[in-house]
């Protein structure tokens, strides 16, 4: 960052016991000093890279049917054909792009609007604004997920949905219903960090000086919001890929001939029953994977973003027992 | 202070120079409707330009609430009365913006505990080129030449320590640089500081006390010191102010409330400080409980442990803040009430 430059060049200094890095560098670098949290972002990596090239990785066309119906992996089909002869692997490789697309999306979008109401209801904490918009959020919550969103998700099935002058596609639908759900957590945890960070004595004696409210807001707020809403959004991304899978499984959510995993899940339910294990076992590990490598994440940036855990890092580095954060200039 | 004919000569008061702060008719009540907590009740207080006023109370006594409410800190709607005139504006009827340009600039806060002032995920040197910047236009050698002086009057060494988080200093140093953003991100005509010490050790105690002392001086600021060190008081003010349940009791220049405290509850208090070399037998310790403002009772709220009752007035009616007779010395106790005849006297209950 650049603030910390000038103050340096006035003093070099020992580097590796004074660097303090900037919030972000020493949050990605205490992420990539953790097995887990690696793995988890290798992981995530790979499969967003999937998602974004797929179609041209996929050995044949995901759509196109074949006489080979059932057959189990071969080299052929790596992970077995369906019924219709399909190749597993590469219907596998193209529904990528939308698990992922609808789950980083829906949380995405239950971030920013769970975030801003928790955060105003948090800074209107015990007057009518608060109230409202938590009971709102309690009916939300009581929402049973796996009723309200086929409803609304199968609502659109072949139909023109609009929003305004605005088309919205069945698949949109989708993931605007999965948002709903995830938006009373995200209000939930921004308006008790809210709350927290309200009463403590560093916003007082930023108001005493001078601060204004937008400051206060902007600056001092919003950057500790936003820690614990990012460790909501790491567990509520595999969440929401679940979502996709089990309302696309029932048959309300991604549509044939489209591919996702839950949708693929869904195509192998009935032949489990015979034995053909594959085109179920391969989209489950998917999910299990990706659930899995995105709370690696989750779990780490949690421990990193407690400030607690911080503090007794930079200790530790500045006694020289770990070195965490080095700036190297 | 010094020039006690001129104070005679203007009446009752010990004020000499000019006003620049003055609380009317302060009543603060937390809680709701239905929980009414009483902070303070009918506060008034002048301060004047220059001067070092120290409130000294015990804890629940409301001391903070009295100075956060000089800064319009408190909530507005815990203020159930009451004005704070400063310079031409009533603080309590500004609004926030209008409130932010005189926080910080016009009046420098301190605060009891310098760690938690501090927001852990900033370094030092992004918090305090905020404040300066917030109270002055970038100046031609950079706001962080700005503060480099500024550390450097407060004793800290800003090379290299601008880029670190408030985890890496001491709380001492961290004092330093709360003082340092109270005193030199705007122009301040008036110092709040809660008590500003109570977090340290004794050494660095004395060290900013008299970093304090001088600053005050250097910088022509009032001084308002909560604290509930006598001491504190005697070393770095004019003139004290004690309170007890939320209301001030006594009002005396600091040489007065030593040696002719006035309200019992002050003498049991100077009574109950040890001195040296020690005195024969067990030390004096204040009998029951510390009142809060928020006890609701008949009488004098210090009656229950007050040692030179009076009788049944004491128990019946609250005494006003009433001249004791000298150098403008004020306490709120019935035997300075003319219209009651004094049935006692007092010198026969002063501290051994």
């Amino acid at each position: 960052m650049s603030t910390t430059t000038v103050d340096n060049s006035a003093n070099p200094g020992p580097s590796g016991v004074q660097a303090a890095a900037s919030p972000r560098n020493r949050v990605l670098s205490a992420l990539l000093h953790r097995p887990l949290a690696l793995t988890g972002l290798c992981g995530v990596a790979l499969l967003v890279l999937i998602a974004a090239v797929g179609p041209l990785l996929a050995p044949d066309n995901p759509d196109q049917t074949s006489s080979h119906a059932t057959a189990p992996p071969s080299l052929a089909h790596w992970m077995g054909t369906d019924q219709l002869g399909r190749d597993v692997f590469s219907r596998m490789i193209v529904g990528t792009r939308i698990s992922l697309a609808v789950g980083v999306g829906s949380t995405a979008i239950a971030l920013a609007i769970g975030g801003l109401l928790g955060m105003l209801a948090g800074l209107e904490a015990g007057r009518a604004p608060d109230t409202v918009l938590m009971r709102a959020m309690d009916v939300i919550f009581a929402f049973p997920v796996l009723v309200f969103v086929p409803v609304l998700s199968g609502l659109a099935i072949g139909r023109q949905i609009h929003l305004g002058p605005v088309p919205v596609s069945q698949l949109a639908v989708l993931t605007g219903a999965i948002s709903v759900v995830f938006v009373p957590v995200f209000a939930r945890v921004a308006r008790a960090s809210t709350l927290a960070e309200s009463k403590m004595e560093y916003m007082l004696a930023a108001r005493a000086f001078g601060a204004r409210r937008q400051d206060l807001i902007l600056r001092n707020l919003l950057p500790n919001v936003a820690g614990p809403l990012m460790v909501q959004a790491a567990f509520s991304i595999p969440l929401a890929v679940i979502t996709e899978a089990a309302v696309s499984f029932l048959g309300f959510g991604v549509q044939p001939p489209q591919a996702s995993w839950g949708d693929i899940l869904n195509d192998g339910r009935n032949q489990i029953l015979l034995g053909d294990w594959w085109e179920t076992v391969f989209p489950a590990l998917a999910i299990v994977v990706t659930v899995l490598f995105f709370n690696f994440i989750g779990d780490a940036l949690r421990d990193v973003l407690d400030p607690r855990a911080r503090a007794r890092e930079m200790t530790a580095a500045a006694t020289g027992a770990v070195v965490i954060g080095d700036r190297g200039d | 202070m010094t020039d006690s004919d001129s104070t005679a000569a203007r009446g009752p008061g010990i004020r000499t120079g000019e006003p620049l702060a003055e609380v009317t008719g302060l009543s603060v009540t937390f809680g709701n409707p239905h929980a009414p907590v009483p902070a303070l009740r009918e506060v008034s207080m002048r301060i004047d330009r220059g001067e070092a006023i120290a409130v000294v109370g015990e804890s629940g006594s409301g001391k903070t609430t009295l100075l956060r409410s000089i800064a319009a800190l408190v909530p507005r709607p815990f203020i159930r009365s009451g004005a704070v005139r400063f310079g031409n504006r009533d603080l309590l009827t500004l609004r926030e913006r209008e409130l932010a340009t005189i926080r910080g600039r016009e009046i420098g806060m301190v605060f009891q505990d310098p760690v938690n002032c501090f927001n852990p995920a900033f370094t030092i040197g992004y918090q305090l080129r905020r404040v300066f910047r917030l109270h002055r236009p970038e100046p031609a050698g950079g706001t962080d030449a700005e503060i480099g002086r500024a550390l450097d009057r407060v004793g800290v060494d800003a090379a290299g320590r601008l880029a670190r988080y408030p985890f890496e200093f001491s709380q001492g140093q961290l004092q330093r640089l709360m003082i340092a953003a109270a005193c030199f991100a705007g122009r301040p005509t008036l110092l709040l500081a809660d008590e500003p010490t109570t977090s340290l050790d004794v050494t660095t105690e004395a060290q900013i006390l008299g970093m304090l002392r001088e600053l005050r001086r250097d910088l022509g600021m009032a001084l308002v010191l909560v604290t509930h060190n006598l001491a504190l008081a005697a070393q770095l003010c004019d003139r004290v102010l004690v309170m007890y349940a939320g209301r001030i009791v006594e009002e005396a220049r600091v040489a007065d409330l030593f040696a002719r405290p006035a309200h019992p509850y002050t003498r049991q208090l100077l009574r109950s400080l040890p001195v040296l070399p020690r005195q024969p037998g067990r030390l004096y310790s204040m009998p029951g409980d510390p009142a809060s403002a928020a006890d609701a009772r008949r009488g004098c709220p210090f009656a229950p442990r007050c040692e030179a009752l009076l009788g049944a007035v004491c128990a019946d009616t609250e005494p006003g803040l009433l001249p004791t007779g000298v150098n403008g010395q004020l306490a709120a106790c019935h035997r300075y009430d003319t219209a009651q005849a004094p049935t006692e006297n007092l010198a026969g209950k002063a501290p051994a």
